[in-house]
């Protein structure tokens, strides 16, 4: 294997745009260029250069600043596999030749297909990849919260689930997390699966949730084509570190739609359906509605409420109530404090039912 | 205020207050079960009276006191919705002291209550149970034209979110879907005549007649009552030939026995 080492300047560094999905990265160290004939891994952090700005003309800083990017802009984003229904399926390359900028929070990835209606991806051209001083490449798992074995605290546990990408989930659990927060609640949030995106992470920071992980904390770029191991190390971590701080209520944000292979990989892990007291499915029609709600109560998984795009037809709205025989909530209405009380009383109510039934279910792990 | 208790005989009692309340009691001839106390609350027709009549054989038959508050228009305008504000002319405080009266003058326990309601008398009842669950055993609503939704998202009355004159709401939805609800709706009470609501409001979330109304309404509190985990007894019944004169409901003779049924079922 040929490896070429080279020093990176401070200043060349500072210079490059570090995307949202390299912000758990200390900056403050010295930093080398690997070059040669590597094979990239998941999370290895990659110096790369703008050649032809497509889908993506802006990238996501740590900061979650969405900043204009240039050609020849130098980036430093994470190799990653993508899964994005209504972009880009994208996988990590097994070289370190020119691929694309799949993800705007910064994932590089050989590009594998695309939705029609959006432009082909952003193309970038590898410099190396970055290692620290002594020349181990930086993976993100070298910055990622300390693994756990158990959760201690038990919380009431609320996740939002969906049809598919844009269905309305975050949107969901950020005003989910806002009504909660106005009743005086505290509440901790995170993002267990997809891909590392600021704009999904500070939607959760800006509604007042408080900590807020998301699968980055836990050392994973995107959570496409992992083992069900990796989703239960990222249960366990991110679960842990939430619990810790001891919230009232967690509301955990799932990415895609059910029938998406992570997730529905993360829904048959009993450490993480037994944590659950609460289901909100997120929907684009009533038809997508009735089909998550059977495919979530199939598996015993407590569904209570339904939200998400659909809710901006009252009609759609009517078919879905009618359909599931559950509460439709307008995704907006899920700030509200009247809203959101009873979104609380049910989740509260569901779980104290749970302890009756299963009293030994304090700790998960 | 006295007066002996006769059985077979309807009486007429009157409370002073605020606003002066009357109600009818109906004692049977032969034997009083203690636990069944039948209250029946009236539509905008106000024949509380009326009410007591129709409902004397399945007194006699169940050895059941028969309550009937009188809502006076001018004493209580709003009833159906059980005031025109939290503090002004509250029906259901009203009849709370109608319950009083009846507890203190013939020594049986206030609550829990088997309750049915006609027209504005179902509107009053869903909301009194909303606002006091553990009062109500079961209750029978039969057409209301239109309902309080089990909705925190709309504002009382259409649904349970507060308002400036009506702050501070605060329900146990999870109580009050614990009552087991019959809903009677007349299978020709399909109509939009002149009593009935027909704000663009209450049409299009609550449906354009009673049926719908009723139908959207005990749909709603069964998604709520899953949502909660609760097994729900809330259910529709048609009334053959009955539109919404409530002659046409007693017309039908299996009516009044279908509430005593319902109501009294888990007693027998």
């Amino acid at each position: 294997m040929d490896i070429q080492f080279e020093p990176l300047q401070k200043r060349r560094l500072d210079q490059a745009k570090w995307a949202y999905t390299t912000r758990r990265i200390n900056r403050d160290q010295n930093f080398q260029l690997l070059g040669g004939t590597l094979i990239p891994k998941a999370g290895d952090l990659v110096l790369a250069r703008v050649d032809e700005l497509g889908q993506h003309q802006r990238l996501e800083l740590v900061t979650s600043r969405r900043a204009s990017l240039y050609e020849e802009d130098e980036i430093v984003v994470v190799y990653g596999n993508r899964y994005a229904p209504d972009q880009f399926e994208g996988i990590v390359p097994d070289h370190l030749e020119p691929c694309r900028l799949v993800a705007a929070g910064g994932v590089a990835a050989r590009l594998l297909n695309r939705h029609d209606r959006v432009k082909t991806a952003t193309r970038i051209t590898p410099l190396g990849l970055l290692a620290d001083d002594k020349g181990y490449r930086i993976n993100l798992s070298s910055a990622r919260l300390p693994k756990a074995e158990q959760i201690d605290h038990k919380p009431l546990v609320l996740v939002v689930a969906g049809t598919s990408m844009n269905s309305g989930k975050t949107t969901a659990c950020a005003n989910l997390v806002k009504g909660f927060v106005r009743q005086g609640i505290k509440v901790a949030a995170a993002k267990f699966t997809g891909t590392g995106a600021g704009a999904d992470y500070r939607a959760l920071v800006d509604a007042g949730a408080d900590p807020v992980f998301d699968f980055v904390d836990a050392g994973y770029v995107s959570t496409y084509r992992v083992h069900r191991d990796v989703l239960l190390d990222i249960v366990m971590t991110l679960g842990a570190e939430m619990s810790s701080n001891k919230p009232d209520v967690i509301v955990i944000e799932v990415a895609d739609g059910l029938l998406q292979r992570e997730t529905a990989r993360l829904f048959a892990i009993p450490e993480f359906t037994d944590w659950i007291d609460g289901v909100v499915f997120a929907a684009n029609d009533a038809l997508g509605a009735q089909a998550g709600v059977s495919w979530l109560s199939a598996r015993q998984l407590p569904v209570f409420a339904i939200t998400g795009v659909l809710t901006a037809s009252p009609l759609a709205q009517r078919e879905a109530h009618d359909i599931c025989g559950l509460p439709v909530y307008h995704t907006n209405a899920l700030a509200q404090k009247s809203v959101s009380s009873y979104v609380y009383s049910c989740l509260k109510f569901r779980s104290q039912k749970q302890s009756i039934s299963n009293p030994v279910r304090e700790e998960v792990g | 205020m006295t007066d002996t208790p006769q059985p077979g005989k309807i009486h007429c009692r009157t409370i002073e207050g605020m606003s002066q309340t009357n109600y009818f009691v109906y004692i049977p001839s032969e034997t009083t079960d203690q636990r069944r106390i039948f209250y029946t609350v009236h539509g905008i027709s106000r024949n509380a009276e009326e009410h007591i009549h129709g409902f004397i054989a399945q007194a006699e038959r169940y050895g059941a006191i028969i309550v009937a508050p009188l809502f006076l228009k001018e004493n209580f305008p709003h009833y159906q919705q059980l005031g025109s504000s939290a503090t002004l002319e509250r029906a259901d405080m009203a009849f709370d002291h109608v319950l009083q009266d009846v507890h203190e003058w013939l020594k049986i326990p206030p609550s829990p209550m088997h309750m049915f309601g006609f027209s504005g008398g179902g509107q009053f009842l869903h909301r009194y149970a909303m606002f006091n669950p553990k009062r109500v055993a079961r209750m029978v609503l039969a057409a209301p034209g239109w309902y309080t939704f089990p909705d925190p998202g709309q504002k009382y009355p259409y649904g349970i979110k507060s308002t400036l004159e009506w702050p501070n709401l605060k329900f146990s939805m999870e109580k009050f879907l614990q009552i087991p609800t019959l809903v009677l709706t007349g299978d020709e009470d399909d109509q939009r005549d002149k009593d009935l609501n027909k704000t663009r409001k209450i049409d299009c979330f609550q449906g354009l007649n009673r049926i719908e109304r009723a139908e959207r309404w005990t749909a709603a509190a069964r998604a709520l009552g899953r949502a909660y985990n609760i097994p729900t007894d809330f259910k529709m019944e048609s009334i053959p030939n009955a539109s919404h004169a409530y002659e046409s409901y007693l017309a039908h003779p299996p009516f009044a026995q279908q509430i005593f049924d319902f109501l009294f079922e888990a007693q027998n």
